[in-house]
């Protein structure tokens, strides 16, 4: 499979920042 | 003279020069993030941008100003690349492959400026001057802001509000970096960096040989890379190159250039906590570093038999990799500062410093670039350093610590473990992910311990946001794009949500009144115990990659 794709890092960009929020969501649980 | 006497010439110059720049540049940044007033031009982009300027923001919503300001720029920075074929003055390059693309915008995008491709023969002028300069500018101001956001947790009490992101990052360019990025290009340009828009010349050579001579917008980008603590250059060989350092001054210049902001922010946290004398200390404990950086650098690649390269004790220097215009001081001046700060520019082969110099420079990085650091980042990390100082403190006299009239309590300390331990868990991490996988393994090319510190280095530059190469990796190869842009996305933004998440538990805190039992964090006693846990935290954690990397290569 060749992952040297737009498609691959498109999604590789959405899923690095997606992760990096939801580590903000649970720094704000943490702070409740 | 000596190239010894040079490069302490020139240092002395430099400690000078950054001494000179402390306070009027200080107050100045303090000025641009405390002033209610603002410029015209401001005005019409807010107006523009539909921002309300006056609508201050908690420490998650700033956070996520940022992740998302950040994540629109990778994106557009990764299309730009991606069209290059499409775009005005592309000088022939074609459309940059998608996985060099990704990397250089997470790259360009988290002020790393990691490399993967050659300047000259990847990227056109458009995707230069619009792509990569533009975020050298944005992500500077970015590193700066997060800053200003965490020392005003320490200046406000009893409120959630960090201040606007937007509003920072309009004042932070538009204020600060483009006014001494303009007089900063002049200087440079007048002194034979080139800036062009000229296609590349041809030339047939005395032997019969082609040569290509390169044009470009040279020095505009020169200026920032250096300001910016960015790092990436408009040439493969970076400062070594004529075009981009053509001279003993521009050597000079680059460097007082990125240490400029990042040694004159301590005085603007001591004018906004008002309290200058903590300005002082944060600085001196920046300044010793740096100096104790210099001073083992030029050591190890002056007294080549202690590296243990014996082709360097015939040629009296270690200078196989070293730019003859410069010699070994002037390579060792810049390979402490750029490693210290958060630059990544080199005027030299880190590859060829001598192990122990090398050993330095990686250290340098694993300190986590706080001494004077990046732009802003430099500045949050030794606050950090800072309250674990205090904490320690605390501890051995056995009173509640304070830093500033904040208590630092459990909460707060949790805030400053996580900070610390992100950098080591995503290098060593990496690192060791690419050691034990045939995809990682296939691209070091150089066996034992010198091979193990390559790819550490590699790491730790990347998630420190510094972007040298220790090269002798072929970080081309797909495994280190795609792993290198995750990264350097977390190594820049995890520890900067955990600094406001810290900045905004102190906000929220009223203000505690100094009494007998406080730590006084203006004497040289704090300055000492924050360089002694700057060097136990660090020296503990990555002590053994070290000593299996370069200090088992030198002592071999």
């Amino acid at each position: 499979m060749n992952i040297n794709t737009d498609w691959f890092y498109i999604v590789m960009t959405i899923v690095a920042f997606g992760v990096l929020w939801l580590i903000v969501k649970g720094v704000e649980k943490f702070e409740r | 003279m000596s190239s010894a006497t040079a490069g302490w010439l020139q240092a002395g110059l430099l400690v000078a020069a950054l001494a000179a720049c402390y306070i009027p540049l200080g107050n100045y940044l303090a000025r641009i993030f405390t002033s209610d007033r603002d410029w015209k031009v401001e005005r019409f982009l807010y107006k523009l941008m539909g921002i309300d300027r006056s609508a201050d923001q908690k420490w998650s919503i700033y956070v996520r100003s940022i992740l998302a300001f950040s994540a629109v720029s990778v994106l557009f920075l990764y299309l730009l690349q991606r069209i290059q074929d499409h775009l005005m003055l592309a000088e022939g390059m074609t459309n940059v492959p998608p996985d060099t693309a990704w990397n250089t915008a997470t790259s360009f995008v988290t002020n790393t400026n990691w490399q993967n491709y050659a300047g000259e023969s990847t990227m056109g002028y458009v995707v230069q001057m619009t792509g990569l300069t533009v975020q050298q500018f944005m992500s500077a101001a970015v590193g700066l802001i997060v800053a200003i956001a965490m020392i005003r947790g320490f200046m406000r009490s009893r409120t959630d509000k960090l201040g606007n992101f937007y509003v920072d990052l309009t004042r932070a360019s538009i204020r600060l970096l483009l006014p001494i990025a303009i007089v900063g290009g002049i200087v440079l340009i007048a002194s034979g960096s080139i800036e062009n828009l000229h296609s590349y010349a041809t030339y047939t050579t005395l032997s019969g040989a082609h040569q290509t001579i390169p044009g470009g917008p040279v020095g505009s980008m020169e200026v920032i890379k250096d300001l910016g603590n960015n790092g990436g250059g408009f040439f493969n060989t970076n400062s070594a190159h004529p075009f981009e350092n053509p001279n003993a001054f521009t050597n000079w210049f680059e460097i007082f250039l990125l240490l400029l902001i990042p040694f004159a922010t301590p005085r603007a946290f001591g004018k906004m906590v008002k309290d200058n004398r903590q300005g002082y200390a944060l600085v001196a404990v920046m300044a010793i570093i740096w100096l104790l950086a210099i001073g083992g650098i030029s050591f190890f690649e002056a007294h080549y038999g202690i590296g243990g390269a014996t082709a360097a004790h015939l040629a009296h220097g270690a200078t196989e990799g070293v730019e003859t215009r410069f010699g070994t001081s002037g390579c060792s001046l810049f390979a402490a500062s750029t490693t210290v700060t958060s630059t990544g520019a080199v005027n030299c082969f880190h590859d060829s410093l001598t192990p122990f110099g090398g050993g330095i420079a990686l250290f340098d990085i694993a300190l986590g670039e706080i001494a004077p650091g990046g732009i802003g980042a430099g500045m949050y990390g030794i606050l950090i350093l800072a309250v674990v100082t205090v904490f320690v403190g605390g501890l051995m006299v056995g009173r509640t610590p304070e830093y500033l009239g904040k208590k630092i309590r459990p909460v707060e300390m949790k805030y400053a473990a996580l900070y610390f331990l992100t950098l080591p868990v995503v290098i060593l991490t990496a690192a060791g992910l690419s050691i034990g996988t045939h995809a990682g393994q296939a691209a070091i090319f150089n066996p034992g311990p010198h091979g193990l510190t390559e790819v550490v280095y590699a790491f730790a530059s990347m998630a420190n946001n510094n972007g040298s190469a220790f090269a002798g990796l072929g970080s081309a190869a797909i495994w280190y794009q795609t792993l290198g842009g995750f990264v350097m996305l977390f190594g820049r933004f995890a520890p900067e949500i955990f600094a406001l998440g810290l900045a905004g538990s102190l906000a929220r805190q009223g203000r505690t009144p100094e009494s007998v039992g406080t730590l006084d964090t203006r004497t040289p006693l704090f300055v000492g115990m924050v360089v002694g846990v700057v060097l136990v935290l660090v020296g503990l954690t990555y002590f053994p990659a070290l000593a299996l990397g370069p200090f088992a290569e030198g002592l071999h």
